[in-house]
């Protein structure tokens, strides 16, 4: 049925190029699955969702297109596109049709297996959250198993078309980040994130209690006493979490792996109110606590489907969704490079990172380039020694974005506890590959089963399955400048148009809402208290002219009064009195005018 | 003689207003046909009556304008701009900014005319206190050497010319003693201890056979309460608690009625003051009745001086307020006696060392307060120079010679030795910090003046009247140093 993709994406790329491009570099995940219904017409389903009827798609399609008893000339905007079945009868009436599909897997899918496009003259597709253009007032008609999947998203367009669109769920985030490690960096990330998405976040940053942490090791030779002092800690840190979420009156607090957390803290957290969400960056597999923990959250983020999935299931758990990682794009960035910068950081080929075991096997291989190799861990006296910089010091943030800058090659291979070089089963993605191309860098990194999914292979970053393929692209891509460059700026885009922190959250908090519907407030966010002001008068009043003239980034009524203090002309009428009430006031508050 | 009208703003409590009746009796004094408007807050309008005469009183409601502007701004606005509407149409020539706030400043700007007192410039945005102002205000940097009353301070703000005649004395009243309390202050700080004034009280009913009569808000009812508790039956009965029962037409009617009003720094002293009712003031804490006391002839006050008087009102409470036993009620006792028995006070309760009993007059300035049984101090003689200084400023005659008994020492004799010489040098250098500090005046003007220059006062005349003062406050440490 590949027959159908040429004709449909030719068709799209003219109507909606920005929409064929995203299809066109959408990977299927392996949870999408298309399937010969009894009459051979294709079926999809997606996860435990069939789309579709199993017999008959074609007429559940017509009959369900016929039940929704639309008017001869109405507008209608479909939820969900599935393969397609329930959108071509209105299609093929020529009525004017837009379909929002939250997955563009799906959307791809559709256009293998339909012959949709053809028929599509009036209206278009939305992709994923891009529906605040659709204008409010038409008709919505959910395809069911779609709305199923997608349930917070659908509430959600329901409410843009019902008129209400724009600031929908205004919410307070307590982000819980851990005492060290990988995931801390994610933390403030998710925080800056969620603020970026214009909700009231907070981080709550325990790294300042891991020298404490640190020191409590070589306290005492008694383990049974290190162990309790290292419990009485933790503890601690919980009551330290318990205070500020009984202060903050958080909607979600959202957790980062290894924050200090076990099952009795997370169930009295739960029992305050707030939800919780637990973002396990881990491999599940290295790291198995998450069987503790899972249970005890309303929704468990992970970086790996099956077989995790499947194990989570075993536990009798439906809280789980798939939530990859993503970068910063205001920490790693492009970055200039003084000339001390550049000679001391430079290098054909880079990495960053941890001496893990597989690293410090296959980096043995590559010295006879032109090597650095930065961060912690690695053994100084082995032959990658002299290739070792700072003395294995560990490497900042803001060092790693001038390295990755600095490099022609950056190396990105996961590590593996277990595996001597490359992982053949390795199905997650690190940050690292995000960091890497959202600093504009060229990365050749190790095969991954997710990969694709994120970027798109040879074209958005370079990838090598054995040490021999690596060493020949690194010959090759030293020698072909244009090339390199070229595809560390598609990673780039393609890093900050899809895989950016704020992207993600965004997800996340949409599959929340699917997982949990109802639970997060819709608050509507606050407005500033000038606009506020504004709605307050008449707009021929005068003081909507003084308001006119203040700008843009003045919200709050005390920098309008800085702006009256510093102004030259003789404060008018209107300034004044203004100035006076606000006066009035403070003094109010003050107990004194 | 009759100018344009004039308004004169005045926003703030009832104290203050009461203590602005002076300025206004002059202003009428000096030209009676002039139209004179006051601006202030609204539920002082019953008072308006009780003053001097008005053409026009434009109230504010204070409080209530505040929670509107929260509610409904567009409704506030309106109000606002009304009262600027009217001025508009009133069309000032003169208004007299009586109060160092944001709110009065913008009012006074919006009621355009020639300000006098805190002067908006800078399009409004800024105050300029006019020279005799910034000089009461350099003088609060040392509030233990002020010698000026508020009253004054707004009284000379009008312009020199005849002097209205001072109000007189209180009259005796007949009858059975009617003695009113007012118990409490707006700030414990400034309050003396409700068992001393139950205290008082019961000495009062049994030496004066005095009936007592307590005032105050329905919020103070408690402490009028407890006072009564605090009484046996039988006094219990000369006592009535008037608190919360009067409003401000009712409580004028008790403060005339009543023979003498006890009370702390309050509006209520200032009121029964202006109605020519004898008080006694007591006063401590942050409490200074050269700066507050009651306004006229013939008042008394007792006022508790340890080393840390007058102190802030701001801040923690205060660790050692010794200043709260230093006025003992037999005293008050007594004071109460001779002015019932219409005789001059002599032989009081010997007060604790720091205490001292004052008696109000006037001088060519206005009001002062004279120690009773005392000589004056040191820093009296300096807060006397430096009123003098403030009386050249705005060009008043000064009698030559004074009705000041010093009780000085050798030291003081040095001292003001030390400070003529550091007057004559031009600087504090040469002595020590304590009497370096009575500088701190002199010092401040100049600097007060010198701010003043950027916000457009003449610098010609800002160096003038600093020439002045200086010169004013040299010529009367020198006078008495000559003296001896």
């Amino acid at each position: 049925m590949m027959e159908y993709w040429e004709k449909n994406i030719d068709i799209l790329k003219e109507r909606q190029p920005e929409l064929a491009e995203i299809i066109s570099c959408a990977h299927i995940p392996p949870d999408h699955q298309v399937l010969p219904s009894k009459t051979a017409a294709p079926f999809l389903q997606v996860g435990q969702q069939r789309l579709h009827s199993t017999y008959d798609p074609h007429k559940e399609g017509v009959e369900w297109a016929r039940a929704q008893d639309l008017g001869d000339e109405e507008a209608v905007v479909i939820f969900g596109l599935g393969l397609g079945y329930h959108v071509l009868p209105f299609l093929k009436e020529g009525r004017e049709v837009w379909v929002v599909e939250p997955d563009p897997a799906v959307a791809r899918l559709a256009l293998e297996h339909q012959d949709l496009l053809s028929w599509w003259t009036r209206g278009g597709l939305c992709l994923g959250r891009n529906f605040t253009d659709l204008p409010a007032g038409m008709r919505l008609v959910p395809h069911p198993p779609s709305r199923r999947l997608h349930a917070g998203l659908y509430r959600r367009l329901a409410a843009h078309l019902a008129g209400q669109g724009g600031a929908a769920g205004f919410l307070r985030i307590l982000v819980v980040g851990p005492l060290y490690g990988g995931s801390h960096p994610i933390a403030g990330a998710s925080a800056r994130a969620f603020q970026g998405l214009g909700h009231q976040a907070e981080l709550l940053d325990f790294a300042p209690f891991y020298q404490g942490y640190q020191t409590l090791k070589g306290v005492t030779k008694d383990k049974a006493t290190e162990h309790r002092l290292t419990q009485d800690l933790l503890r601690f840190l919980g009551d330290i979490l318990v205070a500020r979420v009984r202060d903050m009156q958080p909607d979600l607090v959202f957790f980062l792996a290894q924050a200090p957390v076990d099952p009795k803290l997370l169930r009295t957290l739960r029992s305050e109110g707030p939800l919780l969400a637990y973002w396990f960056v881990e491999d599940f597999q290295v790291f198995p606590y998450w069987r503790d923990l899972a249970p005890e959250v309303d929704v468990f983020f992970t970086l790996q489907r099956e077989p995790f999935f499947g194990e989570l299931k075993n536990l009798g758990l439906k809280n789980f969704s798939f939530l990859p990682l993503a970068s910063d794009p205001e920490v790693y960035r492009p970055v200039t490079l003084t000339a001390t910068e550049s000679r001391q950081l430079s290098a054909a080929v880079s990495f960053v990172g941890a001496g893990y075991q597989n690293r410090r096997e296959f980096f043995q291989g590559l010295l006879d380039f032109d090597v650095k190799i930065w961060g912690s861990d690695w053994n100084l006296h082995s032959p990658l020694g002299p290739f070792i910089q700072k003395k294995g010091a560990r490497v900042s943030e803001e060092e790693a974005v001038k390295i990755f800058n600095a490099s022609r090659i950056n190396l990105n291979l996961h590590s593996s506890p277990y595996h001597l070089g490359i992982n053949p089963e390795g199905d997650y993605v690190n940050p690292r590959t995000f960091d890497l191309a959202a600093a504009g860098a060229f990365q050749l990194v190790d095969v991954r089963a997710q990969l694709p999914e994120f970027f798109v292979p040879e074209e958005e970053v370079a990838t090598f399955q054995s040490l021999a393929e690596a060493r020949t692209k690194i010959d090759h891509y030293l020698a072909h400048e244009e090339e390199r460059l070229r595809i560390a700026l598609n990673g780039r885009k393609r890093c900050l148009r899809d895989h950016t922190y704020r992207v993600r959250l965004g997800q996340a908090l949409e599959m929340l809402e699917d997982i949990c519907p109802g639970r997060l407030p819709q608050r509507v966010r606050p407005k500033p208290p000038l606009e506020q002001l504004r709605r307050q008068f008449p707009d021929d009043h005068p003081v909507q002219i003084m308001l006119a003239r203040v700008p843009p980034e003045v919200e709050e009524l005390s920098q309008l009064v800085d702006c009256l203090r510093k102004g030259e002309e003789p404060l008018t009428e209107t300034e004044a009195i203004f100035w006076l009430l606000h006066e009035f006031q403070q003094g109010l508050e003050r107990g004194r005018f | 003689m009759t100018e344009g009208k004039v308004l004169v703003v005045q926003l703030a409590r009832l104290g203050d207003l009461v203590q602005t009746w002076p300025l206004l009796r002059r202003l009428r004094h000096q030209d009676p046909a002039r139209p004179l408007d006051l601006l202030g807050d609204r539920t002082l309008a019953a008072l308006v009556d009780v003053g001097p005469d008005l053409d026009h009183f434009w109230e504010v409601d204070m409080s209530g304008l505040s929670s509107l502007w929260q509610r409904d701004p567009a409704g506030a606005y309106d109000r606002v701009q009304h009262l600027a509407e009217g001025f508009r149409k009133r069309n000032y020539d003169l208004v007299y900014n009586l109060n160092f706030s944001r709110v009065a400043l913008l009012f006074s700007y919006l009621a355009g005319g020639d300000v006098r007192g805190y002067r908006p410039v800078k399009g409004g945005r800024e105050f300029l206190r006019e020279p005799w102002l910034a000089l009461v205000y350099a003088l609060v940097h040392a509030r233990k050497i002020n010698r000026v009353h508020l009253s004054d301070v707004f009284r000379h703000l009008a312009p020199a010319g005849e002097q209205e005649p001072f109000p007189g004395a209180p009259v005796a009243k007949k009858g059975e003693p009617i003695i009113a309390l007012q118990v409490a202050t707006r700030h414990p700080k400034r309050t003396w201890p409700l068992k001393a004034f139950t205290r008082l009280a019961g000495l009062l009913i049994k030496r004066l056979g005095a009936q007592i009569w307590l005032v105050g808000t329905r919020a103070e009812a408690s402490l009028g309460e407890a006072l009564r508790e605090g009484l046996s039956p039988a006094q219990r009965e000369q006592v009535i608690n008037l608190q919360g029962k009067t409003d401000l037409g009712e409580l004028t009617a008790r403060l005339r009625e009543c023979h003498l009003l006890i009370s702390g720094d309050t509006g209520t002293l200032h009121l029964a003051a202006a109605l020519g009712t004898r008080t006694v003031g007591i006063f401590l804490g942050p409490a200074s009745c050269f700066e507050t006391g009651p306004y006229g002839e013939g008042h008394y006050v007792l006022q508790a001086e340890p080393p840390c008087h007058p102190c802030t009102e701001a801040g923690a409470a205060c660790p050692e307020p010794v200043c709260r036993a230093m006025i003992p009620p037999e005293a008050v006792a007594d004071l109460a006696a001779f002015l019932g028995a219409g005789r001059e006070p002599a032989g009081l309760t010997p007060l604790p060392a720091g205490t001292r009993l004052y008696h109000s007059a006037f001088d060519p300035l206005g009001v002062t307060y004279s120690p009773l049984g005392t000589g004056h101090r040191f820093i009296d003689l300096l807060g006397l120079a430096y009123r003098r200084a403030g009386a050249r400023l705005l060009g008043l005659a000064w009698p030559t010679s004074e009705p000041y008994c010093f009780a000085l020492c050798e030291d003081d004799g040095q001292n003001l030795e030390r400070l003529c010489a550091a007057l004559k040098n031009g600087g504090r250098s040469g002595i020590s910090p304590p009497l370096a500090s009575f500088l701190t005046p002199l010092e401040a003007y100049r600097e007060e003046l010198r701010k003043q220059k950027i916000l457009g006062r003449d610098a010609v005349e800002a160096e003038a009247c600093l020439q002045t003062v200086e010169q004013g406050f040299r010529q009367g440490l020198e006078e008495w140093r000559a003296a001896g």
